[in-house]
């Protein structure tokens, strides 16, 4: 144990420009890849964090005096830039216990599905990085790796669980058979959405199959055009903030453009560490193809998938300014909405599912989602920072968060900064969760006989 | 030289898994290409000139230009037929 410890620190004081790419080189090896690509992939990932680093000096020279001055004159509290959950998933994979995440998540995975106790086979390890923020945030409360992991671990067997449950849901309404969504952001949009529908449900009945069908008009709207590209949104952000906090014209178009300039160069960046994940993707999509193929199985996806549905993509449009409403109205909220509006339509897509494509019902649930994403990225505003500052991706005395944590992340959390007796509290929810879905899976027809 | 728009939610993640099938498939056909990754709202802002469209999802605009969902390519289940689908468009 001692030796482990020591291993393990001095792979993360190595920095994690150096350490991912050694981590992610190892887990490549593992999954059988040959050294080279391995290596390749290992770097590649590193470059992407190089590049981030690189563009997150927009924010440090331009957005944070904004953010602060907005504080100092308008009493407006909203100190902490949403970086958008392509940054945060940036940090949460290049901190230790991060680069471990993949493969342990995907032993989870194969325990899960060799007990009986899943039916998704979870491809999508992209979204592993929910896992991996848990996870990291657990790490940097408590300092205590065992902890961290059983933390990682609970989220991970938790939307499993709701990506299994509501898999017929998603299935029915997407048309897409076979899928599950066992992702981080969108398991809990869809409990959210199926609460906020049981909830109207008392009050209003009816209207289902009234879709809103007539996106193709909202999204030729030259107007709509212009605010879905997230570079316009920056530029028109960075302006009016820095306009309304006295900067001079000058000086906010100059922050409207670096704002522009983080939208757009920001996202290219994580996918540079994106594409050094692609082999490893590729390696794991096998190793379970191996053992877990049939129709049996639902197959987890990202829930990118489902944001064609019309009433996803126009509700997604009309909550980019509500966000920005809800943010500033919202009691207690912190988080300045940037990063993350350009993500409206993951939740959106994930809040359409359980309304069955009614607009007013979707929009409705979305707000909800937005609201617990607003106080989600307040309650881990500081430790969000903290974990940046840890891998250098973020500077010390930063104040940065996301609109992309959730209640789960929150309930995890909690649980887990109770020390020991959060450990045993994870351990027998993991254990509950396994046991009560077991019994569920165990209850599904097989799908050659259902159809 | 044909152009390939390939769209997800963001543009990062699932489309760049999207993006390498496409690469890997075309690549060995000998037909030139572009790829330009980007999220389903701004596909408008890409389309022009575009040969095909490969989507995460299902889109419910017309575009004018052949759509396909590159799925296939994520879960490796009927990766085939889509790779048939891509050259028939793209032989045109």
């Amino acid at each position: 144990m001692e030796i482990l410890l020591g291993i393990l620190n001095f792979i993360s004081n190595l920095g994690s420009t150096v350490m991912v790419p050694v981590m992610i080189t190892i887990v490549g090896l593992v999954l059988g890849l040959d050294f080279f690509r391995a290596l390749k992939a290992g770097m590649t990932v590193g470059i992407g964090l190089i590049g981030i680093n690189l563009v997150m000096n927009l924010v440090w020279n331009y957005m944070t005096p904004v953010a602060n001055a907005l504080v100092e004159i308008f009493n407006l509290n909203l100190r902490y830039i949403d970086m958008g959950w392509s940054y945060v998933s940036a940090v949460a994979f290049s901190t230790t216990v991060g680069t471990f995440v993949i493969p342990f998540c995907l032993l989870i995975n194969i325990v899960m599905l060799v007990i009986k106790a899943t039916k998704t086979v979870d491809i999508d390890i992209w979204n592993y990085w929910h896992c991996a923020f848990t996870g990291s945030c657990v790490y940097v409360t408590t300092q205590n790796y065992a902890i961290a992991f059983m933390a990682a671990g609970l989220h991970f067997v938790a939307t499993l669980v709701i990506g299994d449950r509501f898999a017929k849901m998603v299935q029915e309404e997407m048309d897409l058979p076979g899928i599950s969504l066992p992702h981080g952001s969108a398991a809990p949009a869809l409990v959210i959405g199926w609460l906020a529908n049981k909830f109207l449900d008392l009050f209003f009945k009816g209207g289902e199959g009234k879709e809103n069908k007539n996106t193709g008009s909202i999204a030729a709207n030259p107007f709509i055009r212009f605010i879905s590209d997230p570079m316009m949104v920056g530029l028109i952000l960075g302006t009016v903030l820095a306009l309304v906090v006295g900067s001079g014209v000058a000086g906010s178009l100059q922050t409207g453009m670096a704002m522009a300039a983080l939208m757009f160069l920001l996202p290219r960046m994580v996918k540079v560490l994106m594409e050094g994940l692609l082999p490893l993707s590729g390696a794991a999509k096998k190793t379970m193809a191996k053992r877990f193929s049939g129709q049996e199985f639902y197959i987890g996806m990202d829930s990118a998938v489902c944001l064609g549905h019309p009433t996803a993509l126009s509700t997604s449009l009309v909550l980019i300014p509500l966000t920005l409403v809800i943010a500033m109205i919202l009691p207690g909220n912190t988080v300045l909405p940037l990063g993350d509006l350009a993500s409206t339509a993951y939740y959106t897509a994930m809040t359409t599912i359980p309304s069955r494509g009614r607009f007013g019902r979707t929009l409705f649930g979305a707000c909800i989602v937005q609201a617990l994403a607003c106080y989600a990225g307040t309650y881990f505003a500081d430790v969000t920072t903290a974990v940046a500052v840890s891998t250098g991706l973020a500077e010390a005395g930063s104040t940065i968060s996301s609109l992309s944590a959730t209640w789960m992340d929150i309930v995890v959390h909690f649980i887990a900064r109770q020390g020991w007796l959060g450990f045993g509290i994870m351990a027998a929810l993991v254990i509950a969760l396994v046991l009560w879905h077991r019994t569920w899976v165990a209850k599904q027809p097989a799908v050659t006989e259902a159809e | 030289m044909k152009r390939v728009v390939i769209a997800c939610g963001s543009g990062i993640a699932t489309s760049t898994i999207m993006d390498d099938g496409v690469r890997t498939f075309l690549d060995t056909t000998g037909i030139k290409y572009t790829t330009v990754q980007c999220n389903i709202l701004e596909i408008g802002n890409y389309v022009e000139g575009a040969d095909v469209i490969v989507s995460s999802t299902k889109l419910s605009t017309d575009y004018g230009v052949p759509t396909v969902t590159g799925t296939a390519y994520i879960t490796g289940i009927g990766e085939e037929e889509l790779n048939k689908k891509l050259l028939e468009i793209l032989s045109k």
